[in-house]
């Protein structure tokens, strides 16, 4: 009926029109003459999905799936069978040995890149960023790899200055010492592989604000929503539209800003409690807080109701 | 003295129109230049041991003249000219001497050497002019420290006469050359440097997180430059004709982003100097005392 042996001839036809087009119906497994309608194949594997998934969680294990989902950053080399982890009784010999041993056949450039994505994705934990950012970062960090221009460099400084250019890019940058909190690289390494990364991948970055940071300080210290608005509002003021402050980092402007709404409010908080947070000295914050001291008046927002009024602000 | 701070503390506007011609370049002297403090440290030195009192280090240790950057005809004459003066505080030189070193040898005889096993390498230090020799035992030797390009080269022929005749090297001065020099100058006026590296993304790089200044890199010249926001610049190029073209190259750039200083501020910057130049006065007065003796 189908194949004889030797000629090829088109394997199932219509006996009334041979040369006309097959329909396939994948659901009920025919195939149909698109002259006549008669159902000429039969039995056709159907390639729907065993399973029919309603459950929407993503963590659950998707029974239609085979495996899990190809990695595309991981270069698409990699399509052999590897042996899963030894579980079950079955696996396990007499002695309580484990049967299969041998799992250790990954190329090597795909196991520094899985290496490197693990630890981006451990620090981006710890500091709670999304997946967003961790992917912009894992695919940075690929780029970086493939490019070779900064091959001698240890791969968790490579990571960590990716995952710093990935937080800058997505708009809510942070700063060299928080990310320093969360990797084992000094800051200064990091810095420089930042500024390889950037000239090797040709890229730029905005420069940071003071902006960026208010959010984020404010709510570590727990000071309330028109502190936050307010120090945003100094902060700004201070840094780009007066220019009180030249030279000095918008990091240490942000916290000298904070310093003095939070003492203008009820909420004090004490330049040394500022400087844990923002991760700069309590001087550094005294240092901007006397340049920004004597133009108080014009640095607070017009509809700011003082706790304390301007004059019994602090002189340190 | 002072005529040259007044000077640099000149606004520019008197330029009339927004451009600014950059007149007179010169590269000083910083003997001459009492209130620097690599003039400081070469007057007490060589005002120590060597018994000829006073005056810089020794009158023609390089006194640059390069030719003045001519501007086209100003609009108005001008009393006087703005001068920005680039003082140059090192110059890095490297040469041969062509013949195997023994190391451990010239640190048991030498005089003012000392021996880095872990750096495999033996550093010498000159009181005049006042500068600090490294060298390997392949027989290169890196000199630093001195201030001008001149004077290397008088830095480096007394090493090698050293190792000629105390230590009976078969030295031979060979393959001189000037590899880094490092230059300061200080603008009159205040720089924005926010915009400034706003201005020019790939070129300049500015992170204040990691460095209170922008690097302004200038790849023709292989310069690069430090720009502060006090006005300062640094400058460190291959050649000292390099780092004046750099100066003159930046200067229209950064003259875009001035920041005139308010009267307090300027008023601050004056008594700052002032105090300075007490104190440098004094410390000089004290040294030329010791040395009439």
């Amino acid at each position: 009926m189908a194949s004889s042996s030797g000629r090829k001839v088109q394997q199932i036809g219509c006996p009334a029109h041979p040369e006309a087009h097959l329909i396939e119906d994948y659901r009920a497994g025919d195939q149909i003459c698109s002259v006549c309608g008669l159902v000429v194949g039969d039995r056709v594997i159907d390639v729907g999905s065993e399973w029919r998934t309603f459950s929407s969680d993503k963590n659950a294990a998707d029974p239609s799936r085979v495996g899990g989902a190809e990695n595309k950053l991981l270069g698409s080399s990699d399509l052999s069978t590897m042996i899963g982890d030894a579980r079950g009784a079955a696996s396990f010999t007499a002695d309580g040995q484990s049967k299969y041993q041998n799992r250790r056949q990954m190329s090597s450039s795909d196991r520094a890149l899985t290496n490197a994505f693990r630890e981006i994705a451990l620090m981006a934990d710890r500091i709670s960023l999304p997946r967003t950012i961790v992917d912009r970062s894992n695919n940075l960090f690929k780029q970086v790899h493939d490019g070779r221009n900064l091959k001698g460099r240890s791969n968790d400084a490579i990571a960590s200055a990716c995952l710093y250019i990935s937080c800058r890019q997505e708009g809510v940058p942070r700063t060299f010492k928080e990310i320093c909190a969360v990797s084992k690289i000094s800051k200064k390494e990091i810095g420089r592989c930042f500024k390889l990364i950037l000239k090797a991948l040709d890229t730029t970055v905005d420069m940071i604000t003071t902006g960026d940071f208010m959010s984020r300080f404010c709510a570590n210290l727990r000071l309330p929503n028109y502190v936050q608005r307010a120090a945003t509002y100094i902060a700004r003021r201070a840094a780009k539209e007066l220019d009180i402050v030249p030279g000095r980092s918008p990091i240490s402007v942000a916290a000298a800003a904070i310093y003095m709404a939070s003492q203008a409010s009820e909420d004090k908080k004490t330049q040394k409690e500022i400087g844990d947070i923002a991760g700069v000295a309590d001087v550094t914050i005294r240092q901007s807080y006397k340049l920004m001291l004597p133009r108080a008046a014009e640095l607070f927002p017009p509809d700011f109701n003082f706790h304390t009024p301007i004059e019994d602000l602090p002189e340190l | 003295m002072s005529q040259i701070w007044a000077q640099s503390a000149q606004p520019f506007s008197r330029s009339g129109s927004g451009t600014l011609h950059v007149r007179t370049c010169r590269v000083a002297d910083p003997a001459s230049l009492r209130p620097g403090p690599m003039a400081l440290v070469q007057t007490l030195s060589s005002a120590g041991p060597m018994s000829a009192g006073g005056g810089g280090g020794g009158g023609p240790s390089g006194l640059v003249e390069p030719p003045l950057v001519a501007a086209s005809a100003p609009a108005a004459p001008e009393p006087e000219e703005p001068v920005i003066d680039i003082v140059i505080n090192n110059v890095v030189s490297s040469f041969s001497v062509s013949c195997h070193l023994d190391l451990k040898h010239i640190a048991q005889n030498g005089h003012n050497v000392e021996y880095r096993r872990e750096n495999g390498m033996v550093t010498m230090k000159m009181r005049r002019p006042y500068t600090t020799a490294s060298m390997w035992s392949s027989g290169k030797i890196t000199c630093t420290g001195s201030t001008s390009e001149a004077e290397a080269r008088v830095a480096a022929r007394r090493v090698a006469r050293y190792l000629q005749k105390e230590l009976s090297y078969p030295a031979r001065f060979r393959n001189f050359r000037v590899v880094n020099v490092l230059g300061t100058c200080t603008m009159p006026f205040s720089i924005k440097i926010a915009d400034f590296s706003q201005k020019y993304p790939r070129i300049a790089c500015y992170e204040p997180e990691l460095h209170p200044g922008v690097t302004y890199r200038i790849n023709h010249l292989k310069a690069t430059l430090k720009v502060f926001s006090t006005g300062s610049i640094t400058v460190t190029a291959p050649s000292v004709s390099a780092v004046q073209q750099a100066i003159e190259h930046i200067f229209p750039l950064v003259y875009e982003f001035r920041k005139d200083k308010s009267p307090e501020e300027a008023a601050a910057a004056a008594a700052a100097r002032a105090r300075q130049l007490a104190e440098s006065d004094l410390e000089l007065d004290d040294s030329s005392d010791g040395s009439d003796d």
